[in-house]
């Protein structure tokens, strides 16, 4: 079966000043049908441009190239109306905060009732019975009521759920789910992840879940690519990257992460912070905080290579001998 | 027995609100008879959802907020009772640090001078002395003397962040009050910053009261804990009696809910069902029995009282837990 998403070798770039700013330079990843793909990494390192650029939000000072196939088509050849077409319908996206992406002056059920009228082409009457039974499916009470209420009426884990609800309402074959618990609760966080879940089997949607929590990533994921300052670093099955991480950053990332389960002395940090954009060093990106580093990471970014048939890494540690 | 640095009796802050003209006034009860007691050098940890009130507590503790009611002993002094130069004396030794570390420092201030403004607040030492200080200090947080006449925007959320600490211990308190100070930090970065508080605390003996919603994190940093909810401490422990046996409905709930990065484990949930109510109309008798698995006739109408499970070990709760 073809690939639900494939991303070739996309560049994305800014433009900013006379400047050419490059925050994603390089990634290829694909999402498989049914499949579940976590991107992790710390802020700035380019996750959320990802999914930005899939969807095409970035706006005109944008420069993409590379390619983004979405099943059989191109999306990145597309123009604005075939793009709209395809948006909130076959791809939809959940966002990190409801209450910055849900218009605060319509009422939630003409905003989910758009998508509905917009792209199944539903009467009036047709998409209010759809909405209030979307509503109903992602567990929210009063339906009815709810319908003709504003978004600042409901709580957080409430307005998450009115945005699982709108993007779920065409039935998209893929969902691009950007940090969407992260402004939760805990226990509001575990609802909604169930709420994901029963989602996925149902319909057996595609997601693209990009969070910066590891946690999240085993509960949810059955894929996982870590990124670093606009690359990625490295991709394993979910059980593979926990038990045998082979990036330094991702072993960083693991052990830098307090448990709740098991007490620790001390915490192993990583050194230092991300490099900005404008600073990028010369050779592996990593280096200036990695605790392997050698002379070749310094001057030669290494290529993201498989190291088994489940993982790639991009680090000189797994190609010794070949770096001439 | 040592004395203990902090304690707080019956701790009470509800906020009036007023919706409309003609409504009738709403008490929003956020901090509703709060006991905590905080010894010499450990580090007690305050952890709930949002609106529990845990970041009110800690500040009625420092009185930013007027307590409505309730008691702060502070060294055993009421700190409700003093007047304004007492209290100003005494935060000296009682100091914050805030979550966002971008809002809590004036940009139009050098490193330098946010550092040395709580010393001439306080009156201490000459401009060369204090310059001395400022100096010793930020080498002591990690970052270098070059850097003091930059500007808070020169610096990213960690550095930052330790420029809050830096702050809050240059007037070298016994107690910091943390609010939620490596949540708004990604997590390599809030590695560097718990290991740094947790080096800082043995350097300068100092004491800890560590507000966060992260559990994961309390359980890392804290000695005890405290579980909030609704305004009420509803279980107090020390961390590993609370993550090994949480009592309470709810917090075995709120730790069952953290996700935990292990793809192999699959732990069974229990999943809370609706929102926290709105503390300016709570539900009777135990505030958390429209949640609660194991609700009961009594839960409905008696508030439980705070009970010793094991020693040390507070449960808010009428099941019995013997």
């Amino acid at each position: 079966m073809a690939a639900m998403l494939t991303i070739q070798d996309l560049r994305t770039s800014f433009k900013q000043a006379g400047k050419k700013l490059t925050v994603i330079e390089g990634v290829s990843l694909s999402v498989e049908p049914g499949e579940t793909v976590g991107v992790v990494g710390e802020s700035g390192c380019g996750k959320s441009v990802t999914s930005m650029s899939i969807m095409q939000l970035l706006g005109r000072n944008v420069e993409m190239t590379g390619s983004i196939r979405f099943q059989e088509q191109e999306l990145l050849s597309l123009s604005d109306k075939q793009m709209q077409a395809i948006r909130g319908n076959q791809i939809a996206m959940i966002f990190q905060e409801p209450m910055t992406s849900l218009n605060p002056l319509h009422p939630i059920g003409k905003q989910i009732s758009e998508p509905l009228r917009r792209h199944q082409g539903l009467s009036k009457q047709e998409a209010k019975e759809k909405t209030i039974q979307l509503l109903g499916q992602v567990g929210i009470p009063r339906a009815e009521e709810i319908f003709s209420e504003y978004p600042h009426q409901l709580s957080g884990g409430m307005r998450q759920r009115v945005m699982i609800a709108m993007a779920m309402s065409c039935s998209p074959k893929l969902l691009i789910a950007d940090e969407p618990t992260t402004a939760l609760d805990v226990t509001i966080q575990a609802q909604i992840l169930e709420l994901m879940k029963k989602v996925r089997t149902e319909q057996g949607t595609s997601i693209l879940l990009i969070t910066h929590d590891l946690g999240v990533v085993a509960e949810m994921c059955h894929r996982v690519i870590v990124m670093y300052a606009g690359q990625i670093v490295e991709e394993a099955a979910v059980g593979k990257l926990f038990d045998d991480p082979k990036h330094p950053y991702t072993r960083g990332l693991l052990q830098s992460m307090p448990s709740v389960n098991v007490n620790q002395e001390r915490l192993e940090a990583i050194p230092g912070a991300v490099p900005l954009l404008s600073e990028m060093p010369a050779g592996c990106r990593f280096a200036p905080r990695c605790s392997q580093v050698m002379d070749i990471c310094r001057e030669k970014n290494p290529e993201l290579l498989p190291v088994s048939d489940t993982q790639k890494c991009r680090c000189w540690l797994y190609r010794e001998g070949e770096e001439q | 027995m040592t004395k203990p640095l902090l304690e707080v009796r019956a701790l009470t802050k509800h906020f009036k609100s007023k919706q409309g003209f003609f409504s009738s006034e709403k008490v929003v009860r956020a901090v509703d008879g709060v006991n905590l007691t905080v010894y010499p050098g450990e580090t007690v940890s305050i952890v709930g959802e949002s609106g529990c009130g845990k970041s009110t507590t800690g500040r009625c503790i420092l009185r930013l907020i007027e307590p409505t009611d309730g008691e702060i002993l502070f060294e055993g002094q009421d700190i409700r009772k003093l007047n304004e130069a007492e209290l100003r004396r005494t935060r000296r030794n009682m100091q914050l640090v805030f979550q966002d570390p971008f809002a809590s420092l004036n940009p139009r201030k050098t490193i330098s001078q946010l550092l040395e403004d709580p010393l001439i607040i306080h009156g201490i030492g000459t401009p060369a002395e204090r310059r001395k200080q400022v100096e010793e200090m930020i080498g002591i947080v990690g970052l270098s003397k070059q850097q003091l006449d930059r500007f808070p925007h020169e610096f990213s959320g960690g550095q930052r962040q330790r420029i809050g600490i830096a702050r809050a211990l240059i007037l070298r308190p016994k107690l910091i009050i943390a609010d939620e100070p490596v949540s708004a930090l990604d997590v390599s970065i809030q590695a560097q910053i718990l290991n740094l508080m947790q080096d800082l605390q043995k350097e300068f003996k100092l004491t800890y009261l560590f507000i966060s919603h992260d559990l994961s994190v309390v359980r890392h940093i804290s000695d005890r804990v405290a579980v909030m909810y609704l305004g009420k401490v509803v279980e107090v422990a020390d961390k590993h009696s609370l993550y090994e046996k949480p009592t309470h409905p709810y917090t075995q709930a709120l730790l069952s809910a953290v996700p935990v990065p292990n793809p192999h484990l699959t732990t069974e949930r229990i999943i809370l069902e609706g929102d926290l109510p709105s503390p300016a109309n709570p539900p009777s008798g135990c505030t958390f029995h429209p949640r609660c698995r194991h609700c009961m006739d009594i839960c409905k109408t008696v508030a439980p009282a705070a009970k010793e499970v094991t020693a040390g070990h507070f449960v808010s709760c009428h099941l019995d837990h013997a």
